[in-house]
């Protein structure tokens, strides 16, 4: 008797120490959990202010990206885009983008973009990254080191959730920066 | 006596060993973006807002990287893009690359670079 009691307090006790673990979720319950975490994230209100007039950077002439040189997958579909280009970004400097690309589904985000340093020889190392305008949250920045002007390259960011997405580039380097280029989202995800 | 505490301690077993394989089990199946990888989910160090500049129809006006922000950048960089190849954020040392193709800083990266060891490590992906 003293057995069969002490066999069924340790059944208990497993059971009630595993059940929690046992409703760990598989793996598509876990992607919609953090999702949903996420999405809270990127959908809480951020204020905004308006701000004050600044001075505007020197105008020089710069090299634009050839858009007829940017391959295209017609599988893909892209939902939105922007444009860009400045000139005289000194270093230490970051600069947000005013417009942003904005998506209602799950996409890749990619920047073709060129850079240099107007004033100089030397080659500028760029940080580019995405900030959710909602939010103030920012991916995981893209390193771009060296010049690019006779050729684009292309940086990009896959699976990103919905959002409103401004373009931030921070000049890391030791010299002016000038650069331009475009974003766009592509959505693949059938 | 002897028993009892026999089935207490083979109970206790089950239990951390039951507990170890779950948890080994669920963490295999988390999807790599939990992690982040891709999305917008670091917080800036700073709040900041961006002084509007009417005659640049594409940027706010540029405003100072604090270093501790450069810091925090480096920390969380997750791809740096040179001529001489793409290198991709990895969690650990590759340790059968060689010490000539490794570097110490993102500055140093050449040609014959696989591995690049400044603020994390990276390897070459491309």
């Amino acid at each position: 008797m003293r057995f069969v009691k002490t066999v069924a307090a340790v059944a208990l006790a497993t059971t009630l120490s595993v059940s929690p673990f046992l409703t760990v979720p598989s793996s598509a319950a876990s992607a919609h959990q953090v999702s949903k975490f996420q999405s809270d994230d990127f959908y809480a209100p951020t204020p905004t202010v308006p701000g004050k007039v600044a001075h505007v950077a020197p105008g020089i002439p710069v090299t634009n990206v050839d858009l007829s040189k940017v391959s295209k997958n017609d599988d893909f579909v892209v939902l939105s885009d922007i444009y860009y280009q400045f000139t005289g970004l000194g270093a230490g400097n970051n600069i947000w983008s005013k417009q942003s690309v904005k998506t209602t589904k799950k996409t890749d985000i990619y920047i073709t973009l060129t850079q240099w340093s107007p004033s100089s020889s030397y080659h500028p190392v760029v940080e580019y990254s995405l900030r959710n305008k909602e939010t103030g949250n920012s991916t995981k920045p893209v390193k771009v080191s060296g010049e690019y002007t006779s050729e684009n390259t292309t940086i990009g960011w896959t699976q990103v959730l919905p959002g409103d997405y401004q373009i931030v580039i921070d000049n890391v380097g030791n010299h002016e920066l000038a650069g331009n280029g475009f974003a766009n989202a592509y959505y693949n995800y059938n | 006596m002897k028993k009892k505490l026999l089935i207490s301690v083979a109970a206790g077993a089950l239990v951390v060993m039951t507990t170890v394989v779950i948890q080994s089990y669920a963490g295999s199946k988390i999807p790599t973006y939990v992690f982040g990888n891709n999305n917008a989910i670091y917080k800036p160090l700073n709040e900041k807002i961006p002084q509007d500049d009417p005659n640049n129809p594409y940027f706010y006006a540029p405003m100072k990287t604090t270093p501790e922000e450069r810091e925090y950048s480096k920390s969380i960089t997750g791809r740096i893009v040179t001529k001489f190849g793409d290198f991709e954020r990895v969690r650990e040392q590759d340790t059968s690359i060689s010490e000539d193709e490794t570097v110490y800083s993102s500055d140093d990266i050449k040609e014959n670079t696989k591995q690049v060891i400044d603020h994390g490590v990276f390897i070459k992906t491309k």
